[in-house]
């Protein structure tokens, strides 16, 4: 399972890059919240990266930043080799985005959403129609593509919402906590989906705090704690480098090395 | 020119996703056309319908009444039974009302004995098969009659026959008076002393006057009703759906999204005005229904403004239009649910209504200020259009203006979708939970002490002047502000002092408030000379009396009593521990904002309250900056000497002095101590 054949580092184009990002809320009451203290990672296309941290470690603030949602106060991101900051309509372009909280118009059917994004990314005409058709056939949409989104069920909706973040082929896929909410066959059909991302040679990064997903699918895994990346590698790596075998008590040495005592951090209402 | 073929093509499928949307939602559908269609017809014609069956059925009804009329001239009781008869369906029975006739010595007394006692018997007459009973009473020693009517209010029947009775008693009257006046006279004086009366008003002129004092109030609150809708869901509903976030990832510029999303709310928020417009219009023309202060005379139901002035009122609407929808979607923006809008746009509507209430009142000329106001100029601009009174050059400065104000509105829609604010995830709730515990409990405290001024202070004050001012301010607001201030203190965690912000100022800030004082006051002279136009003081209110009361005093007392005492003890309350407490939880600007209304109200008169609130607003901001409670009590002091000693000293009052503000201005800015 967890023997994946993740490509020889350096062989593939990096897909998304972030280095020394950094974020400060200015929040009127409490002042400047630093939210993300510097961070640097690599996804390769044909990767699946994994970040893994607690709540409120900065893991949803870091991939907004590289989804040119929220702009970093220093540091650089980098979408398939276009920087967020300087050209944001053209990262968007080859980026995907999916969060465990994304929802759908519920007034318009799964056909009218996907054509609705298919004329946001520029599509038109029957290249659209050709391209939704694909993808109503890819995620067997056809019996309920034209009803509305507010009477479908979770499962179905995630597929429209999935179908509609790779609408336009993107080489990078980024997915915030994707299987939040969902019952064990959706997030079983996401986790498969993730994985065909990576066969079609996309890179995905994702977030999650749920240790078997990371275990299960990722290439290499960001450990993030307190707006920092505390490491970075393979499993193995992980595993070699903290002398621990669980990946709970890889994240706990890591926390711990930092300086961290991590049960006052779970105290603090942080579980990991 | 691709790139913008692209943006036109996005912007078109953002429009066209939000109108698919409306359109599939039924209560939007039906509250933005269904409702206004069938609403005005049904309401007018409902009304019609229902005063005439109930006016027919009551019509015939057999009604019985009784009368006696034994008084001189001889000859009037019989005409009066003939007027009687004349009326339809009215039944003059004879009966016995020999108990209300035996009355009729102790009537002449007017004791409330008597009173009672005619009240039973004439119910006793009533029980026997009257409706209603009329009776014209001589009085001895009165020269004249006296008539009196005894009906039983709650019964339609009785109302009516007494309405009837009463009719008759009139008619009787009038042709008494007449021919007493043809005596005197010796001609008939209806020809000699009644003019005809001429309106030189054209039917158009009269129902457009009318229109126009409808129209704009109308226009605004379903403009804002009809808009709603379209504002929530287009931004409120987009956060609550989790789809925003999605929507800001596409590659299209954010600025393409908000036209869009606007274009779409003004777009509805005109079809449900003009569906309302129509419908109104159509239900008069058709003369279901009539407009208040038209009567049948001048052609009444029938709306005989004409199209002209019509697309007239239209055009000058148009720059309110565009405001109040970037309004609804400014305000949207800020809603995180469907419902936390709602919340939000109610206070809307009230700021909204406001100024449009000018183009009721009739008396309110159209101005160059009024006419630069957001939403009044366009309000009035629409009552005259209709009116067929415009005026050019105004209107085409309350279109600058106006204009200017909605272009304004429309930069900060640009934003309602910033990411940075609406997605920013900063915070921690339970410190925002205990921030608004503080915040709540010295708006408590605040909305109590206004209370206690007005009551507690205000009894005292009547009791005695003086004393009562000075109990009221060095013992009752200080108290109050106390028991306030720690509490804020045991939740903040800090002392006393540090709640009331009692620490040293800088004292460049002290000397810059007393600076600011000479603006302030001309400020206020102004917002008094203003309000005074919409607002005119009575010319002897309680609060003058009392002003005048003081300033018969000698100058050091009026001083302590009119600009120390109240500096200490306002400022001890309001900026010590009202905003020590607000600012907890709140931005600066709502909490000038309510010790604006809380200072102003807590004068107690709605003549100060203007001048009072921007004085409350200013100090707040001067509490901000300056992080000390002196240079407030500074600030106030010196205004309200300037205010009480002008009109000892003219110069006082001088314009020329606000130039020293603009030092205490700079003055102001310089750095709090740390």
């Amino acid at each position: 399972m967890s023997a994946s054949p993740y490509p020889p580092r350096g062989a593939a184009p990096i897909a998304i890059e972030a280095i020394g990002l950094e974020k400060s809320f200015v929040d009127p009451k409490r002042g400047v919240v630093k939210a993300v203290r510097g961070i640097d990672l690599d996804c390769r296309r044909g990767e699946i990266f994994g970040l893994l941290g607690p709540n409120g470690a900065g893991k949803t603030t870091t991939l907004r930043m590289l989804a040119t949602i929220l702009a970093p106060s220093a540091g650089t991101a980098r979408i398939d080799g276009v920087d967020v900051a300087r050209d944001p309509l053209e990262a968007r372009r080859r980026l995907g985005f999916l969060s465990g909280s994304t929802g759908l118009y519920p007034r318009l059917s799964p056909r009218e959403t996907l054509a609705y994004f298919g004329k946001l990314h520029g599509l038109t005409g029957d290249a659209l129609d050709a391209r939704i058709e694909e993808l109503v056939d890819a995620f067997s949409m056809r019996d309920y593509a034209d009803g509305r989104c507010e009477a479908l069920s979770t499962g179905q909706k995630q597929k429209v919402s999935i179908a509609r973040a790779v609408l336009h082929d993107p080489p990078a896929l980024i997915l915030d906590e994707p299987t939040t909410g969902l019952d064990i066959l959706a997030s079983s059909a996401m986790i498969d989906f993730v994985e065909s991302r990576r066969s079609a040679g996309r890179c995905v990064l994702f977030s999650t705090h749920v240790l078997s997903e990371a275990e299960r699918l990722c290439d290499r895994i960001g450990v993030i704690f307190h707006g920092r990346v505390l490491d970075v590698g393979t499993k193995d790596e992980l595993r070699e480098r903290t002398g621990k075998t669980w990946l709970e008590d890889v994240f706990k040495e890591l926390v711990r090395r930092a300086g961290e005592d991590p049960d006052a951090a779970a105290a603090r209402g942080r579980s990991v | 020119m691709a790139e913008r073929t692209n943006a036109r093509g996005q912007f078109t499928a953002v429009l066209r996703s939000e109108f698919l949307g409306l359109v599939r939602d039924r209560r939007a559908l039906f509250s933005a056309i269904v409702l206004p269609v069938l609403l005005y017809p049904l309401f007018f014609f409902g009304q019609r319908w229902l005063e005439r069956v109930s006016r027919e059925t009551l019509e015939a009804r057999q009604v019985a009444s009784r009368s006696i009329c034994r008084a001189r001239p001889r000859r009037s009781p019989r005409r009066y039974r003939e007027l009687l008869a004349q009326e339809a369906q009215l039944r003059v029975v004879d009966g016995d009302a020999s108990a209300l006739q035996a009355l009729e010595p102790e009537l002449a007394k007017g004791t409330l004995e008597a009173y009672q006692r005619e009240q039973a018997a004439a119910s006793q007459v009533l029980a026997s098969g009257a409706d209603a009973f009329v009776a014209a009473i001589a009085i001895d020693e009165a020269p004249g009659l006296e008539l009196r009517a005894w009906f039983d209010s709650t019964r339609d029947l009785s109302n009516e026959a007494r309405r009837r009775a009463t009719k008759a008693l009139e008619a009787l009257h009038a042709e008494l008076a007449h021919e007493k006046l043809v005596q005197v006279l010796g001609a008939d004086p209806a020809a000699g002393l009644e003019p005809r009366a001429v309106d030189v008003a054209s039917a158009e002129d009269l129902s457009g006057a009318a229109l126009g004092r409808l129209l704009p109030l109308i226009a605004v609150l379903v403009l804002l009703s009809g808009g709603s809708y379209a504002a929530l869901s287009a931004f409120a509903g987009e956060r609550e759906a989790g789809t925003l976030e999605t929507l800001l990832v596409q590659p299209v510029p954010a600025r393409t999204i908000v036209a869009a999303k606007f274009a779409a709310v003004l777009a509805t928020a005109l079809s449900t005005l003009v569906f309302n417009a129509a419908s109104i219009l159509g239900s008069m023309a058709l003369g279901l229904g009539g407009l208040p202060g038209l009567g049948p005379e001048s052609g009444g139901s029938a709306i005989a403004v004409g199209a002209g002035r019509l697309a007239a009122a239209a055009f000058v609407f148009l720059p309110a239009a565009v405001l109040l929808c970037a309004l609804l979607c400014l305000t949207c923006g800020r809603a995180r649910t469907f419902r936390e809008g709602q919340n939000l746009l109610l206070p809307l509507m009230l700021l909204a209504v406001l100024p449009t209430l000018l183009a009721t009142q009739q008396d309110v000329e159209l101005d160059l200020l009024l006419a630069a106001l957001p939403l009044a100029g366009p309000a009035l601009c629409v009552r005259d259009a209709l009116r067929g009174e415009l005026a050019p050059g105004l209107v085409a400065w309350m279109y600058v203006a106006n204009s200017a104000w909605a272009a304004l509105a429309l930069s900060r829609v640009g934003h309602a979708l910033d990411a940075e604010r609406v997605l920013s995830t900063a915070g921690d709730e339970n410190e925002d939970a205990r921030r608004e515990v503080q915040s709540r409990a010295a708006l408590r405290w605040g909305v109590l002490c206004v209370f206690a001024i007005y009551l507690i202070g205000g009894s005292l004050q009547a009791w005695s002047l003086v004393p009562g001012l000075v109990l009221t301010l060095l013992v009752l607001v200080p108290l109050l502000a106390w028991l306030s201030a720690r509490g804020t203190a045991r939740r903040a965690k800090e002392t006393l002092a540090e709640a009331f912000a009692l620490r040293a100022p800088n004292p460049l800030h002290v000397a810059g408030a007393v600076l600011l004082a000479p603006a302030l006051q001309q400020v206020s002279m102004q917002l008094f000379a203003w309000q005074e136009r919409v607002l005119p003081m009575p010319a002897d209110s309680g609060t003058q009396g009392l002003l005048r009361e003081l300033v018969a005093m000698p100058t050091w007392a009026m001083v302590v009593l009119l600009a120390l005492l109240p500096a200490i003890g306002e400022e001890l309350f309001f900026r010590g521990a009202l905003y020590s407490g607000l600012k907890r939880d709140l931005p600066l600007w709502k909490c000038a904002a309510y010790e604006f209304v809380l200072f102003g109200a807590a004068h107690a008169s709605i003549y100060r309250f203007l001048p009072t609130g921007v004085l409350g607003a200013v100090l707040t901001c001067v509490a901000a900056r300056t992080r000390s409670l002196w240079p407030c009590i500074a600030l106030h002091a010196s205004y309200n000497a300037l205010v009480a000693l002008s009109d000892t000293w003219p110069v006082l009052a001088r314009p020329e002095l606000a130039f020293l503000s603009i030092a205490g201005f700079l003055a102001l800015l310089a750095r709090p101590r740390s």
